[in-house]
């Protein structure tokens, strides 16, 4: 199936011309790898989608020879790699050990305590890194020293009891060693000296201290994070070297370079003993695609749903902006402490499976059926009903053009699997299926809302872009549940993260603990830290070839109003700072934590860190015109018409619905919902009273119909 | 006796926009805590995340609790009890649009007086629709201990002394916060600031909360949001009955004890009885001991938001947390007992000590009613400490609850740190703590061998050091000191808890625990071999500079025969530090060799004579922490 996608997708975009001119992005996803193609000469964009490879290097280089692509004529490869992040879900990463505070042997398996709604009572559901460490207890060993609140050393490292254990760890078959001490952020001398002590005689072991990693106050994410990093980083690190050398092997003269969970990219310098950077990165790779596409078009504020076979990801851009998190979780508790891009995932996809509950009420998700066995109405042997079935059932999706028509969908299945719900809740099963559809919806309106509303950002002021295979389905009824500006269903829904893959720049955040009162730091002593901030990052990012020419840098400290515990970020203007700097800072950072949290509270400000971003920026793809049509689209867009079931007037109705084709659709065609426009790898549904438009670009823009009667 | 009969169900709404709704309003509830979250001030709410935010029912509708944010379960479930109690009171002929009205009276339906409520009425144009209510745990609320928690100390305690006392009050009128109401919080207060900024953090949760649920009411209209509300609780029910009908119709009953209330030795006992009938179930505490003169007993609130909570999470986690949810279980809360303290006797801990032991006694019950959900006791105290002094920079405070183990099941070994489910708070960072006070926290690890041994043995007990840099006193409130924490289906009880007291805590910093220690808190036996019983209850005990406290939560309770324990697990445990090869050998019968791995002929043999050993029945393992006799340099200290 995936071959004849793919030679579907070529024949309708044609083959690459020059030499040296190509960008490509690559997202390994878990059915599907998507493949986005930019050609920088002649602007031509193509996409691609192959059946998921495992991740061998080999397998990720064949790719280039499945959608006929010459590797030497590359100019950029951007991958998001899943390598670090599957290490973790199998615990298959290196043999990890770990040194820490005497008496400070459990954070790994203690985390941060919390049980989340749902589990409170579960006492059959362990923390997951207590019922399956990545660095067991036995490989945790207690050092004698003590680093107290002030950076003054209460107790000395034990340096001989140091190599006895590392000793003992190499014995037991460690190859990494994760090194985390308490307040180690404030005085980083034990750890390095720890790893110094380890390197010079066991030089086989990686060693990886938190501070160095990731020099910020509060033990539980420092020391998760160094040992997440340091049980994925050589594989990740072995993985990119081999995939590099594999394109070197094929004449590649470019530059490769891997996404990372901040929102930029790196090239293999750049995360080497960094493969904790690389988690989650494929998601964020979306909120990147966002920006760019919202620039191109002067739209900024812009709320993202990608929804996919099992979950849905939640987003949102404000200004061109993305915030980042310090609380992305790998597994429950089990923080990745280093910054994210903020994407926060619910059960709630295609694959979606639809129940009732012991109470009779329906229920949809967050179990999936995946893509195995999958929906009832792939006849692979599903027979649960599931979002997707519901689609079939309503005819919302349509049965002959899934997956460009290479996959027939079984309408029948379906309707059986939707049927068995139906006769327990006393409705037809129509009424079923959209019942599923209407619960999804408002499972992922909930996840909209905790993105937008619940921090102070009214969805009024928001584009929505519904985008992943099953995104654009339920793109129009969120948009009206939320009451967006509009909704905006870009031209290549289902490829939309490997287009963020090309739409990155460089990127690097460092960061300076100290943990005192703004009001005693002399302005000298910040420009000293923003300074040697600066040069931190510009050798990281020239490191990577990056012209310094091209690199900006913005200037800012995380701190808290005396008696806080948790920080809220504030800019610092950009240069030297003068007398008068804290004042201003003070006053600014009052502006932030309004903004943040609603309300300024005229105390003193207690700075935790200070830090600076620097951004290295690359030329976007010029997302190419699509040729202007009138009002009325031209007959090839008009494959025929379907009978659904549809929400009409606030009343569930049958009703004769038009299909488009997308790739048909000219700029300035203009459609009226109830219509399906349908591609290769999604269906978007326009509903009762949409007024959509196809913009300059491709993009299907909608316009929603207020709120739901 | 509270009763929750069934309501009849009156809703016209299809079930598909019936399940729209309820998520909308749970939604509702969740941008509200969220946004009391973001703007509290204290640690307690942000970062401990004690608080929780709900929708009630109109007064025509029974002002139930139909959506409600389900983080912390007994301070969810009592918004339902109180709000009745204090709305009733108050009268809500007298409320207005922009009114809010603040409360915390255990007597009249609170969970302790820390736990301050304000409540929301909800107008639309037709009158007044429903209540809002964000909670929160305040800091301190005055009385004569810093964090108004105070628990023994020698001398009975009432109400007044312990903390403010605050009946159905107005803190806003028609929008504008009522000055007289703020000044008598803030004035009762050791720590105006964070009050205040807490007290607007909950204001700013009711006033989102108004917002979102007339949204709903202008997408969906009046009449359409009061059936979704009334739709909530029936599925709360509905719910809550299936899960009963798991249970085979009967009566089931089960004793538990609190070790003492801090003011006489004297160990209190709780007596209950479930009884079932089809989908229906009575829980009747007749018979259990009367209030006590300390500080421990819970008030009716908290009793019956635990009693519900505990019982329906028992027999279904995934229950949604309404009012609906209570209907099917009545309650008999005797007036004057340990569960339904009357005025004026102070029942902060009720809260605490109270609450935890009632989770206890509703497992047991469980237990026995419904094996196939069976779980061994959590580590099942209140494990709350506050120390505190005075140094050159000025008042310092520490208050810290501490985690344990919860019980082994069927199906797995008990889970480890996080608190007792029925309060569940998240940790602090240490980092964090040290930054605020002259403390240095020498240990926070798990504990060798304190786990209730069991084929799936229960989650591990922790020990924190508190190392002082600076002298100060000391208050605690701790139970299961002299009993312990149970096993089932055959597995064993978890070690007891101790504190302990060590001088020089630098010099000392890595030498074994065992070595020159003083008891705080514990049972021991002196010379004759009579127990001695030091309380876990205890105010104004003196800290010596450079002291360092430590103090051993229990683990968890085993489940099932410990001698039918995987010895591969056992040993797995013994590499991790989690058991000892005493340990391993003494509470699971399984011998290991020096290489580690286990000699399996002397395991049989040891297994079979174990369990003919009338003596390892008896033991309530682990062995190592029963009843230790008391060293010689301790006597001095039993205090």
């Amino acid at each position: 199936v995936g071959t004849e996608v793919r030679e579907r997708e070529l024949t309708a975009s044609g083959t690459p011309q020059g030499s040296g001119s190509l960008q490509v992005g690559i997202d390994i996803g878990g059915t599907f790898s998507d493949v986005f193609i930019f050609d920088e000469e002649s602007g031509e964009l193509r996409t691609g989608k192959t059946w998921s490879v495992t991740e061998d290097p080999s397998a990720v280089v064949e790719i280039f020879d499945q959608i006929d692509v010459d590797v030497s004529k590359l100019a950029l490869f951007t991958h998001a790699a899943t390598v670090g992040i599957n290490a973790i879900v199998t615990r298959r990463g290196v043999p990890t050990g770990m040194l820490c505070t005497h008496g400070h042997r459990d954070i790994l398996d203690m985390g941060r305590g919390l049980r989340k709604p749902g589990q409170i009572w579960d006492f059959n559901l362990l923390r997951p890194h207590l019922a399956r460490p990545l660095i067991p207890r036995e490989w945790r060993r207690p050092i004698v020293e003590r680093v107290v609140h002030d950076g003054t050393v209460l107790v000395e490292l034990d340096e001989d009891q140091v190599m006895r254990e590392a000793r003992w760890l190499a014995e037991q078959g460690v190859e990494s060693i994760a090194v985390a001490y308490l307040n180690s952020y404030l005085n980083p001398t034990h750890e390095r000296r720890t790893a110094e002590l380890i390197e010079a005689e066991l030089p086989d072991l990686d060693v990886f201290t938190s501070t160095d990693l990731l020099p910020a106050f509060r033990e539980v994410p420092r020391t998760t994070a160094v040992a997440i990093n340091a049980y994925v980083s050589p594989i990740v690190d072995r993985y990119i070297e081999q995939l590099d050398q594999r394109l070197d092997a094929r004449g590649f003269g470019g530059t490769f370079t891997v996404m990372k969970a901040d929102g930029g990219f790196a090239t293999k310098d750049g995360i080497h003993k960094r493969g904790v950077d690389t988690l989650h990165s494929g998601p964020v790779a979306g909120v990147s695609a966002a920006r760019s596409l919202g620039s191109a078009i002067g739209v900024e504020d812009l709320l993202i749903i990608d929804m996919g076979g099992t979950t849905a990801d939640v987003s949102i851009v404000t200004a061109g902006q993305s915030p980042t998190t310090n609380e992305f979780e790998a597994e429950p508790d089990l923080l990745v402490g280093v910054p994210v891009v903020e994407v926060q995932s619910i059960g709630a996809g295609g694959g979606s499976i639809a129940s009732i509950d012991a109470g009779g009420a329906l229920q949809v998700g967050p179990a999936s059926a995946g893509s195995t066995p999958g929906p009832a109405c792939y006849g692979r042997g599903g027979e649960l009903p599931t979002v997707t079935d519901a689609h079939v059932v309503r005819g919302t999706l349509s049965p002959d053009h899934f997956l460009g028509g290479t996959v027939p969908l079984d309408v029948e299945r379906a309707r059986a699997a939707v049927a068995t719900l139906a006769g327990p809740l006393g409705i037809s099963t129509e009424e079923a299926a959209q019942g599923i559809v209407e619960i999804v919806e408002i499972n992922m309106a909930g996840a909209l809302r905790n993105m937008s509303i619940y921090r102070g950002h009214d969805p009024r002021d928001y584009a929505l872009l519904p985008v992943g295979a099953a995104g654009p389905m339920h793109g129009s009824a969120l948009g009206r549940e939320l009451g967006v500006r509009e909704v905006i269903v870009p031209p290549w829904p289902g490829e939309f993260s490997a287009f963020g893959l090309l739409a990155s720049d460089h990127r690097v955040e460092m960061t300076h603990a100290v943990v005192r009162n703004l009001a005693s730091i002399e302005p000298g002593e910040m420009n000293r830290i923003f300074a040697d901030l600066e040069q931190r990052a510009l050798a990281y990012l020239e490191r990577q070839n990056v012209s310094a020419k091209t690199i900006e840098f913005t200037h800012f400290f995380d701190g808290m109003y005396l008696g806080q515990s948790w920080d809220t970020r504030c800019e610092v203007p950009p240069g030297e700072l003068g007398d008068g700097a804290t004042a201003e800072l003070s006053e600014r950072f009052e502006v932030a934590y309004e903004l943040a949290w609603g309300s300024r509270l005229g105390m003193p400000v207690k700075v935790s860190s200070f830090g600076v971003t620097a951004v290295g920026a690359r030329p976007r793809p010029q997302i190419a015109a699509v040729a202007e049509g009138g009002k009325e689209p031209q007959k090839e867009a008009r494959l025929g018409e379907i009978s659904a079931t549809l929400r009409i007037d606030g009343r569930m109705q049958e009703a004769t619905v038009p299909i488009f084709e997308r790739s048909n659709l000219l700029a300035g065609n203009q459609l009226a919902g109830p219509a399906i426009v349908i591609q290769d790898t999604s269906t978007t549904i326009l509903n009762d009273g949409d007024a959509a438009t196809i913009d300059g670009l491709g993009n299907i823009r909608i316009a929603p119909q207020g709120g739901r009667k | 006796v509270t009763t929750n009969a069934a309501a009849n169900s009156s809703i016209e709404l299809d079930p598909i926009a019936s399940e729209v709704l309820r998520s909308a309003l749970v939604n509702v509830v969740a941008s509200m805590e969220y946004a009391q979250r973001r703007t509290a001030f204290s640690l307690v709410v942000r970062d401990l995340r004690d608080l929780a935010c709900g929708l009630h029912t109109a007064p025509e509708d029974g002002l139930d609790l139909a959506a409600v944010s389900a983080g912390v379960p007994n301070l969810s479930a009592g918004a339902h009890f109180s709000l009745k109690e204090n709305v009733r009171e108050f009268g809500y002929e007298a409320l207005e649009p922009g009114d809010e009205i603040v409360y915390n009276d255990p007597y009249r339906g609170g969970n302790h007086a820390p736990d301050i409520t304000l409540a929301r009425p909800i107008f639309d144009d037709e009158g007044l629709l429903a209540f809002s209510t964000s909670r929160s745990h305040h800091v301190d609320v005055g009385g004569i201990s810093m964090g108004s928690w105070p628990v023994g100390g020698g001398v009975r305690t009432i109400m007044e002394e312990t903390s403010l006392r605050l009946p159905p009050m107005l803190i806003y009128k028609a929008g504008k916060a009522v000055r007289s109401t703020h000044s008598l919080l803030l004035d009762g207060t050791r720590v105006p600031a964070l009050v205040l900024g807490d007290l607007r953090a909950q204001h700013n949760a009711n006033l989102i909360g108004e917002r979102a649920l007339l949204e709903l009411v202008d997408r969906w209209g009046r009449e359409t949001v009061r059936d979704a509300m009334q739709y909530a609780l029936d599925y709360g029910e509905a719910r809550m009955r299936a899960a009963i009908s798991a249970i085979e119709d009967g009566e089931y009953e089960a004793e538990e004890f609190i070790d003492d209330d801090g003011v006489t030795d004297e160990p209190h006992r709780l007596r209950c009885k479930l009884t079932v009938r089809g989908n229906s179930a009575e829980l009747d505490y007749s018979g259990s001991d009367r209030q006590t003169v300390g500080n421990v007993s819970a008030a009716w609130g908290i009793a019956a938001a635990c009693n519900h909570v505990t019982i329906g999470g028992m027999l279904d986690p995934t229950l949604p947390g309404t009012g609906g949810v209570f209907r099917p279980v009545d309650l008999i809360l005797p007036a004057g007992s340990l569960v339904h303290a009357l005025p004026y006797q102070a029942c902060c801990d009720g809260n605490g000590t109270m609450n935890v032991r009632m989770q206890s006694i509703v497992t047991r019950l469980v237990n026995e009613a419904l094996p196939a959900r069976s779980v061994g006791d959590c580590y099942s105290t209140a494990a709350v400490a506050t120390f505190g002094g005075y140094s050159d920079a000025g008042p310092w405070v520490l208050f810290h609850a501490g985690n344990g183990g919860w019980g082994g099941t069927e199906h797995t070994d008990g889970h480890t740190n996080s608190q007792a489910s029925i309060s569940n708070c998240q940790d602090p960072s240490i980092e964090a703590m040290e930054q605020d006070v002259p403390v240095v926290f020498t240990t926070h690890e798990f504990v060798c061998d304190s786990a209730g041994p069991g084929r799936n043995r229960g989650g591990m007990g922790i020990v924190y050091g508190f190392g002082f840099r600076e002298e100060g006193v000391a208050a605690n409130s701790d139970d299961r000191v002299r009993s312990q924490s149970f096993g089932v289906a055959g597995g064993k009880a978890a070690n007891p808890l101790t504190i302990e007291r060590r001088a020089d805590f630098v010099d000392n910093f890595s030498r074994p625990t065992e070595e020159g220690v003083a008891s705080v808190s514990g049972l021991y036996y002196d010379e004759q071999g009579e127990p001695v019983f030091k309380t876990g209850k205890f105010l104004g005990r003196p800290i010596e500079k450079d002291e360092v406290w430590f103090k051993y939560v229990p683990g968890g309770g085993g489940w099932g025969d410990p001698l039918e324990r995987d010895p591969e697990k056992v040993v797995l445990d013994l590499r991790n530090g989690l058991v000892s090869s005493d340990g391993a050998e003494r509470d699971y019968g399984v011998v290991v060799r020096e290489d580690l791995s286990v000699d399996d002929a002397a395991t049989t043999a040891r297994r079979q004579q174990l369990a003919g050993d009338a003596a390892y029945a008896e033991i309530p393992c682990p062995a190592r922490w029963h009843h230790r006799p008391l060293a010689e340099e301790q006597k001095g200290t039993v205090e």
